[in-house]
């Protein structure tokens, strides 16, 4: 009893002090957090002794991504999924950073003079892997799997395709349906990397052409790869071992560069990028990337064209482009074509002055007259939470009231109920392709698959599609400008600003060729300074 | 007469006021004993500055949390004495935004701005409230709830007793801050409370029931502190229950035939209430912490929400701690840290105070 008793007194007092000393302890180290989360970060990966031997020989390239999800050439998009098989396989063209077409398995190419027949020649020493010898029919294999809708989320994109044929084992025909100019750039979309014939784990089998060979493989932490000793392009690849880490956010990437744990970073935060520069060497590159902000416009508030005119008057791009991008880029004017597209931006294109007034007042005429109460739905990641805020705060000046919600940008574009595409109001993140027609007819035609505003213009669907099929240049330039000025007066989305690509990587390196989009980046040719 | 009778008021004044005086002492004798140790004086008074700034932080706050989010960004925090040299009354804390240095901007804000040009300053002040809200508002709904569960499975016992005794022991077992991303990963973006509907329309009463979407997204993290520390308290009042329900004074109210809510609430609480006291004052500081650092993972609230945690978790994505030369914004992390550390330092000194004093007159 008086033992019982005796604990009863003791038992607060001594959690009390346990308790006391813990929480100083725990509020200690939140103050601490940032640096204690960058140090088990990297201790984390710094473990392999192995790498640490070969990096003095200086043939370890270590490159942070975040994780792979989708490893299925024909249904991959994000940058890591796409560096990966870009190590593995080869594409037929690539694009280099200034939108041209560049060679790689396809060594030349021509189309027919009715511009409905493009033939290609293959390069003839390539090998896959496994040590057999690549021709056209793994081409035609590839390609008919990335043209089956049931498989393929590129079947859209290539569905111009009537048939593909090899008249000889180094030589490929694609027959198309219609006149399609921009074609070729098909071929280099992301998802067209080229596999054995026959694969049968097209996902897992990483029998690629590729510079590099996949030696170990964990989605969750890392993917080590070994030179292609037998690459059919001479001197290629330069580096002996490719490591992509995986890393679940760039902070943690970030700190691990820091920490010489890993060698080259890719794609992050404008304000990240500039904490690097001089410690590391940085490269940018502008891209025809963008955020663009929209509003549902075959529901609620969007039904009324003046809504969707007023949100564009209140917001000034200008100084978005100047704080949230600090000037890297280019400046936006509401359209996906950007000024990188150099003969088909159209420079006069070019949004109205920011009138909240104006704003305010096409409210009112809307029935608005109390303003407009939405949530805006916002992917966490890269600039895009501090983008919303900003154009929270412009827009409130037009009455505009927006409560900011961040998703989880995995789920956001997933196929959950409140995704990217249903939301009313919503920020999303487009990536730079090549061609400005990409965007268009994915996002901006009426009933695209990706038409996020639900908008539906039959004056642009026209014009889209002249710029689309036309095969006399100066009639596409032409719809292109139209096209703009269109956009710029009535068009669905705000495009504040074009973001540039960046990389930051450790001193010794040099020739990493950064694409503007960052999973195409090229490491077959990098160097190291002893 | 007249003369006299004013003398004679004013002499039951002044009784009056002794008398309330003396037994205002007395009543809050506690008060004293409370501040007794400097330590626990120092974190009552910190609180009670943190409650003050909770209730009136718009008026010390310079700017609004999201106000002009462009004018001026990246501030330091100001160093140059000049700054004051007009009116050495012209500190910020002092009042609105209209008597501070409009030339030199940096005057105005004494905590720098971040990348957005809001006031670091402002926001820690109106984060105050938040964080008092969220946990604050959690813990006592948490302390209500498990107080009523734990005295009544204390004092029914059976099996009552053992099938809620295991399942809040379910619930302990999972860590506080995992079971928190759990159920902010589940809660619903808001739910409807089913009212019935009633329209009542006499003379100036005058209001319409139904059902009424409650939403969660501002208050996810008051449901979530709900669940995780309501079994806590559950647990500690039902500890105490156990061996308050044998006494005597509890035995003599059976016999009198008193109900059971009687018991409880009369006989039972007023027993309980220290204890209570202490783990509420406990729970507020798990609490903030909870809060923070759910704000710094980015759950449960979202910007621009002066939410101290979410603040630090902004300034630490864009590296604003790294200082070299091309950069150094350290102030947008180091004072939500610093008003989160000193809060929950505070809170836990006073809490400390309580329990010694609880101990004291027990």
């Amino acid at each position: 009893m008086f033992k019982k008793h005796n604990k009863r007194i003791s038992k607060p007092n001594h959690v009390s002090r346990r308790d006391f000393l813990r929480f100083s302890g725990l509020t200690l180290a939140s103050s601490m957090v940032p640096l204690h989360l960058s140090h088990t970060a990297s201790r984390h990966l710094n473990n392999p002794s192995k790498s640490r031997i070969l990096r003095q020989t200086n043939d370890l390239l270590r490159v942070a991504w975040e994780p792979p999800v989708t490893l299925d050439p024909a249904n991959l998009s994000s940058d890591s999924e796409v560096a990966l098989v870009n190590a593995i396989y080869d594409y037929l063209l690539d694009t280099d950073d200034q939108s041209q077409l560049v060679p790689r398995l396809a060594q030349t190419w021509e189309m027919s003079e009715d511009g409905t027949q493009y033939t290609l020649a293959l390069v003839q020493n390539a090998t896959f892997h496994d040590g057999s010898e690549f021709t056209a029919d793994d081409v035609i294999w590839t390609f008919n799997r990335l043209r089956d809708p049931g498989i393929s989320g590129a079947a859209d994109l290539l569905g111009n395709i009537a048939s593909i044929e090899a008249p000889d084992p180094y030589t490929i025909v694609f027959t198309l349906n219609n006149t399609e100019p921009d074609f070729l750039y098909n071929l280099t979309d992301n998802r067209t990397v080229i596999q054995k014939a026959n694969t049968e784990n097209p996902d897992t089998a990483f029998n690629g052409t590729g510079p590099f060979k996949m030696v170990e493989f964990d989605a969750e932490d890392r993917a080590v790869m070994e030179r292609n000793e037998n690459y059919w392009m001479d001197g290629a690849p330069t580096t002996q071992q490719l490591e992509f880490i995986y890393f679940g956010d760039t902070n943690a990437s970030i700190n691990a560069l820091r920490d010489g744990a890993i060698d080259v970073v890719l794609r992050m935060p404008t304000r990240v990028y500039q904490t690097l520069q001089g410690d590391f060497k940085t490269i940018e590159i502008p891209t025809n990337g963008y955020n663009l902000a929209r509003l549902r416009h075959d529901q609620g508030p969007g039904t009324d064209p003046r809504v969707w005119k007023a949100f564009k008057l209140a917001t000034d791009r200008q100084r978005i482009f100047d704080i949230i991008s600090a000037g890297y880029g280019a400046l936006g004017n509401d359209t996906p074509i950007g000024p990188l597209y150099a003969q088909y931006f159209n420079p006069d294109a070019v949004p109205a002055e920011r009138d909240p007034n104006e704003a305010r007042q096409l409210l009112d005429a809307a029935g608005y007259e109390d303003g407009l109460d939405l949530t805006l739905h916002v992917p966490n990641s890269g600039d895009r939470p501090d983008l919303a805020q900003a154009l929270r705060s412009f827009w409130q000046d037009a009455n505009i009231r927006v409560d900011i919600r961040l998703r989880d940008e995995g789920i956001y574009y997933s196929d959950v109920e409140d995704n990217w595409l249903s939301v009313d109001l919503g920020i999303t993140g487009w990536g730079s392709r090549p061609i400005p027609q990409l965007y268009l007819d994915l996002q901006l035609k009426s009933g695209a698959r990706w038409n996020e505003a639900h908008y539906s213009n039959a004056e642009l669907d026209q014009l889209i599609e002249t710029a689309g099929t036309s095969l006399d240049q100066e009639v596409r330039v032409q719809a292109y400008m139209q096209i703009q000025e269109l956009l710029v007066e009535e068009g669905p989305i705000i495009v504040p600003y074009f973001f540039p690509q960046f990389t930051a990587f450790q001193t010794q390196f040099d020739n990493i060729r950064l694409h503007p989009f960052a999973g195409r980046t090229d490491f077959r040719f990098v160097t190291t300074e002893e | 007469m007249h003369h006299n009778t004013t003398e004679k008021t004013g002499g039951r004044f002044g009784l009056l006021v002794t008398r309330s005086l003396a037994g205002l002492s007395r009543r809050f004798k506690w008060i004293g004993q409370l501040l007794r140790s400097p330590f626990v004086a120092i974190g009552t008074l910190i609180v009670l500055a943190f409650l003050l700034l909770a209730i009136f932080g718009e008026r010390v706050a310079p700017y609004d949390y999201d106000e002009d989010a462009f004018s001026n960004y990246d501030l330091a925090p100001y160093e140059e004495p000049d700054c004051f040299a007009e009116d050495p009354l012209s500190v910020p804390v002092l009042g609105n935004i209209q008597i501070f240095d409009p030339i030199n901007a940096e005057c105005n804000y004494v905590f720098g701005t971040d990348d957005l040009g809001r006031d670091v300053f402002s926001r820690v002040i109106l984060g105050t409230r938040e964080i008092f809200r969220l946990a604050g508002l959690g813990t006592l709904i948490a302390v209500i709830i498990g107080a009523a569960i734990g005295l009544v499975i204390g004092y029914q016992g059976g099996w009552l007793d053992e099938i809620t005794s295991r399942f809040l022991d379910s619930l302990l077992s999972i860590p506080a801050l995992l079971l928190a991303l759990i159920l902010i990963g589940s809660l619903p973006a808001s739910v409807t409370l089913p009212f019935p509907d009633i329209a009542v329309d006499v003379g100036p009463i005058n209001f319409e029931l139904g059902e009424y979407d409650f939403s969660l997204l501002d208050n996810s993290l008051v449901v979530v502190l709900v669940i995780v520390y309501s079994p806590i308290v559950a647990r500690v009042v039902r500890s105490n229950v156990l061996s308050i329900k044998t006494r005597e004074f509890v035995e003599a109210a059976q016999l009198r035939g008193e109900s059971q809510f009687y018991i409880l609430t009369r006989e039972i609480l007023p027993s309980v209430i220290p204890a209570l006291v202490v783990e509420a004052s406990l729970r507020f500081s798990y609490g903030i912490f909870l809060v923070a650092s759910l704000g710094f993972l980015s759950l449960g609230t979202d910007p621009p929400t002066p939410n101290w945690g979410l603040m630090v978790n902004e300034a630490y994505v864009k590296q604003d701690y790294v200082c070299n030369e091309f950069q150094c914004r350290a102030w947008t992390i180091t004072y939500p840290a610093m008003a989160i550390v000193l809060l929950v330092v505070s809170v836990n000194l006073m809490s400390d105070g309580i329990k010694q004093l609880v101990q004291r007159n027990d």
